[in-house]
Formats: C-alpha cells, sequence, structure tokens
C-alpha cells in the first residue's frame, strides 16, 4: 500500500529532477569545475 | 563559537550570518558532502535539486486541489521552473530553494479550510514549516508570511459566512504554530537582531527591483524564445537580469484569463485568480515602470478598475493591499529588504495552481476539436516559458595552490589577503578559500556587515581602494608615493596578514609590481599563485 504511494510520488519528482539535470548540464559536464550561473560574478555581465 | 557569526571574512569585524543569504541548514545537511566532494559539486547540487524539490512540493499542494497528476504536474513545473527561478538561478539559491512556500501553503489550508485534523498537529506543523524556512533563506519566509496574511485577508472576504465557525479552530492552531515557530527560530533572531552587527538599515535601495508594466509579457534574456526586438526592450529594464522575475507570456496569461473566467465557479480559481493577480500589481513596486523609465505615477492606479468588479472580486482586501504594502515596503524596517520583483514567486505558484486547473478539465472536454486546442494552447505556453538553453554557467576554475599540500602553509586560521580582492561582483577569492576547506580568513568578501558601504563592499581600506582601482582598470597608473606605501603596510598590519596571495586576475602584473614595492621582495610563484610569507606579528 505504501509503496505504490511513494512511487507515485516519487515519479513526479524524478521527472522534475530529470528536467532540473538537463538545465543545468553545462555544469553537470564537469561538476567539480562548473558552476550553475554566475554566483560572485556581475549578474549583466550576461546580457553583454 | 557561534556558528551564525563568521570572521573568515571581512576580518576582524565578520559578518552576522543571519543578515546575508548564508543558507545555513542547507550548509550544515551538505557539509559531508562539500567536505568529501568540495564546494562547487555541492553548489551545483544545491541549484539543481531547488528547482525540482521546489517544483515537487508545488505540485503536492496543487495535486490537493486538481486529483489528475499530470495536471497537477505541469502546475508544478510552472512553479518550479518559472522565470523567476530561472533568473534567480544565476546566483541566488537563498532565493530557489523554495520548497517550503508550498508545503506552508498545504498546512494553511489544513489550518483555515479543512480543519480535519487536531490543532495541535497542524499547528505545530505550520510552525515548524516557518521555522525550517527561517533556517533556509528568511527573506522568503517573510514574504510568505506577507502573501499568507494577504490570502487569509482574500479567503475571508471571498467566504464571509464561513469567518465565523472556522476562526476559533484556525486561531488556536495559529497560536500553537507561533509558540512553535518561537522555541525553533528564538536563537537565530536573537543573533540577528541582539547579536553583533545588527542591520536595522535598509539594504536594497528602494523601488528598483520591481515588476516593469511590460515584465509580464516581454520575455528577457532567460528565455529560449527571446526575439531580438522584445529583449531590447527588457534589457532597459530597472535592477538586472536575476531580479526581471515578472515574465508570464502572452500564451499563460491569455490560459490564466480564460481559465478564471470559465471556471470562476470554484472557490481555488477564484482564491488562485485573486491572489495572484494582486500579487502581480504588489511586484509592480511603489511607482510604475514602462519600458524601463521609472514613473513618478504611483502602482496603486492599478487599483483603480477594481472597484468596479466587487462583485466577483475581493476588491476591498486588493485595494487595501495595493495601497499600504507597497509604502510598507519602503518604509518599514527589514520589511523595505523584501524586493517586490520576487513576489512573483507566489504569482507563479497561483499560475500553477490555475493552469492545472485548465489542463484537468480541458482532459475531459468531449470534444476533440476543443482538447486539441487546450493541448496547443498549453504546448505554446511551455515553449514560451522554455529558459534559455544552455543554461549559463562559468568556471570555478580554482589554483592548485589552494587544493593541494601548499595551501598548509598557511597556518590553520590565519590572516590572508587574496587578490583579485573579494567583494561583491569579484567573488573569486572567496571560491579559493572555500575550495581551500576555510583554511585561513580574510580581509575581504562579498558579504553585508555593519560599517560596509552598499552593495556590500568590504570596510573602506586603502587596500580595497587600490586593488579594485587596479582590476578595474580604474588606477591604470598608479604612483607608489610614501604614504601610500605605509597605508597599505598599516592594513596588512593591522589585519595581521600572514601571507599576501596574487591569483589570476586583470592587470595581475600591476599588482606584483605593487606588492613587491611594497613589501620590498619578490613573490613566490606556486600553484598558479604568487605569495608573499609574512612575518608573524
Amino acid at each position: 500500500m505504501l509503496r505504490p504511494r511513494l512511487l507515485r510520488a516519487a515519479l513526479p519528482l524524478s521527472a522534475y529532477l530529470a528536467l532540473a539535470v538537463g538545465l543545468f548540464a553545462n555544469a553537470w559536464r564537469a561538476p567539480f569545475a562548473t558552476i550553475v550561473g554566475y554566483p560572485g560574478d556581475a549578474f549583466q555581465s550576461i546580457t553583454a | 563559537m557561534n556558528p551564525l557569526l563568521s570572521t573568515y571574512v571581512n576580518h576582524p569585524h565578520g559578518a552576522n550570518l543571519m543578515w546575508n543569504t548564508a543558507i545555513p541548514l542547507v550548509g550544515v545537511v551538505l557539509t559531508p558532502l562539500t567536505l568529501t566532494v568540495g564546494p562547487v559539486f555541492a553548489y551545483n547540487l544545491v541549484m539543481t535539486l531547488a528547482l525540482a524539490v521546489s517544483a515537487w512540493t508545488a505540485y503536492l499542494a496543487i495535486h490537493r486541489y486538481v486529483t489528475t497528476a499530470p495536471a497537477a504536474w505541469l502546475g508544478g513545473l510552472v512553479y518550479g521552473f518559472s522565470p523567476y527561478m530561472m533568473a534567480q538561478s544565476l546566483g541566488h539559491p537563498h532565493l530557489t530553494i523554495a520548497f517550503v512556500p508550498p508545503l506552508i501553503l498545504l498546512a494553511l489550508d489544513s489550518l483555515v479550510i479543512r480543519q480535519n485534523r487536531p490543532a495541535l498537529f497542524i499547528g505545530i506543523a505550520a510552525g515548524a514549516l516557518a521555522a525550517l524556512q527561517l533556517w533556509i533563506g528568511e527573506e522568503l519566509l517573510a514574504s510568505s508570511g506577507l502573501v499568507a496574511i494577504l490570502g487569509l485577508f482574500i479567503l475571508m472576504e471571498l467566504n464571509p459566512d464561513r469567518v465565523r465557525a472556522q476562526s476559533r479552530y484556525a486561531l488556536r492552531a495559529l497560536a500553537i504554530a507561533s509558540a512553535t515557530f518561537t522555541v525553533l527560530a528564538a536563537f537565530p533572531l536573537a543573533v540577528q537582531f541582539f547579536g553583533p552587527q545588527p542591520l536595522l538599515r535598509s539594504l536594497q535601495p528602494h523601488n528598483l527591483y520591481a515588476t516593469d508594466v511590460l515584465g509580464f509579457f516581454v520575455p528577457t534574456d532567460m528565455q529560449q524564445v527571446a526575439p531580438e526586438p522584445a529583449v531590447g526592450i527588457s534589457r532597459h529594464f530597472t535592477g538586472n537580469l536575476s531580479e526581471w522575475n515578472g515574465y508570464l507570456s502572452l500564451p499563460l496569461i491569455g490560459l490564466l484569463v480564460f481559465t478564471a473566467i470559465r471556471f470562476w465557479p470554484l472557490k481555488v480559481v477564484r482564491f488562485a485568480a485573486s491572489l495572484g493577480l494582486l500579487i502581480a500589481g504588489l511586484s509592480l513596486g511603489f511607482t510604475l515602470r514602462f519600458a524601463g523609465s521609472l514613473t513618478a505615477v504611483a502602482s496603486v492606479v492599478v487599483a483603480l478598475p477594481l472597484p468596479a468588479f466587487r462583485r466577483v472580486l475581493p476588491a476591498r482586501t486588493m485595494v487595501l493591499a495595493l495601497m499600504v504594502v507597497p509604502i510598507a515596503l519602503i518604509t518599514v524596517p527589514v520589511i523595505d529588504n523584501l524586493l517586490p520583483s520576487r513576489l512573483m514567486l507566489y504569482a507563479d505558484l497561483m499560475a500553477g495552481f490555475l493552469l492545472a486547473t485548465f489542463a484537468q478539465s480541458a482532459l475531459h472536454w468531449p470534444a476533440v476539436r476543443a482538447r486539441g486546442v487546450a493541448v496547443c494552447a498549453i504546448g505554446l505556453t511551455a515553449i514560451a516559458l522554455i529558459p534559455r538553453l544552455p543554461y549559463p554557467s562559468s568556471s570555478a576554475a580554482t589554483p592548485s595552490f589552494f587544493t593541494s599540500s601548499s595551501v598548509r602553509q598557511i597556518p590553520e586560521g590565519a590572516v590572508v589577503l587574496v587578490a583579485p580582492f573579494a567583494r561583491i561582483g569579484s567573488g573569486d577569492a572567496m571560491l579559493w578559500q572555500a575550495m581551500a576547506g576555510d583554511r585561513f580568513q580574510m580581509p575581504e568578501g562579498g558579504v553585508i556587515a555593519d560599517g560596509n558601504p552598499y552593495p556590500a563592499d568590504p570596510p573602506p581600506s586603502t587596500s580595497l581602494n587600490v586593488l579594485r582601482g587596479i582590476e578595474t582598470g580604474t588606477l591604470p597608473a598608479l604612483t607608489l608615493t610614501e604614504p601610500l606605501r605605509q597605508s597599505l603596510l598599516n592594513d596588512l598590519n593591522r589585519w595581521h596578514v600572514r601571507m599576501v596571495i596574487v591569483g589570476p586576475m586583470a592587470h595581475q602584473e600591476l599588482v606584483l609590481a605593487l606588492y613587491s614595492s611594497v613589501l620590498g621582495a619578490t613573490p613566490s610563484w606556486q600553484g598558479g599563485v604568487y605569495t608573499w610569507t609574512l612575518p608573524d606579528g
């Protein structure tokens, strides 16, 4: 009873997680040396 | 030792982390991972999980009302992968770890509407969730509280006949929630308001970070479908790219309007549409801005048409909120640090409820053609909201000095001056410090602290001025006079600096020449950086 409920709850989370990893694929290609976004940098630089 | 105070940046003054965006609970939970695989991996994991888990809790909240799981999933997607999330993911984890607000909504739903569990249980759960959000990030707690109050008033105006019957249970549970929160939040709040460096001044410029009137319709650089003429407009919006959070897109706005009109009899639609509309209005800030031009027109003018709809909309609450909240956001201490543009997170959650309601209903429409149109509309919305791909990332390259045994030359906890001098907009030194396992303290850092001028520069010093000037090119031909040399030496002495490190940076050769003259010695080259070791004391 509990397992199907857990599975039903975990399935949407897995789908979101797959999307998030795909979205940040640039960072995940080298996750120890590349970082998501521009933390610590001037955000405006992205528009330059 | 207080974990919410640190002198590892901004040494020796340090910083009160409760006035910063330190996400302390997330940091503690991830400590084993950070220590084993490093802070960059841990950061990437946080940013990724932030989107997925936030979308998931939104799904859970929406699924309570929208029973068709795929429809609720779409609603969660609108929240967890919203333009707000995409823009803030550029560097604000304290704003994208947003899985608690949908859970607070669920708790409030149980507390105010359903009331089918013991008040003690619901009260403790609501209070614990609020405390959990405080330990993750206080800003979202404050904005969640604001939105919760607005939501309660909207609910009362929409259902006046139920207020008396529901209020006794709700007040009891709220009292329990308040007590629970007080117990769990007493320590961090005491550190924040009664500890060192309480910052009761406003830390953000007023009326700058707010949604442009065109911001709901015009995509920014963070959307994949962003025609050049459109981004030509959005690039002029006030604030910056990470704060342009208002985009909903024309297809989604069309769907929301259709859903609100078509399904108005549904209470969840009335509530979500009213609250979403109100939040969008509040995100406009104190005065309106149009295509990047700040006008003198108070944003409360958007409330003018509302009384005409008072038979269907909770107009009294909405008008009052649009009159009072924008003023509070620029005048009430502490609250005046809330940025109006960031309120769009909650409008996105309400949009998720409405989109899910539409999708659930459309799936059951008998006419195939109508279902086809609905699917096309949802598809168009999805296309309009696709984030910029590939999503921006940046190099976290770290000189091997900081990640090898070389760093052990620095006595544990000693003070090190690192160039480029860390401040907001230049975080390399802070990254290297983290990669070195926080081996050393620094007199620099991009932190908000008492005495630091906005935007969170380290305290004024000759070293800051000179190193920043050289790095940014505003001091291309610096002459080292004796007073300047003495001033730079004084900085090193009063900070008790044991090592000066110059890493890869713009105009590195000028910094090397400067400190060679100041210290009267040539630096050692090791592990990708130049170092000078200074005598103790």
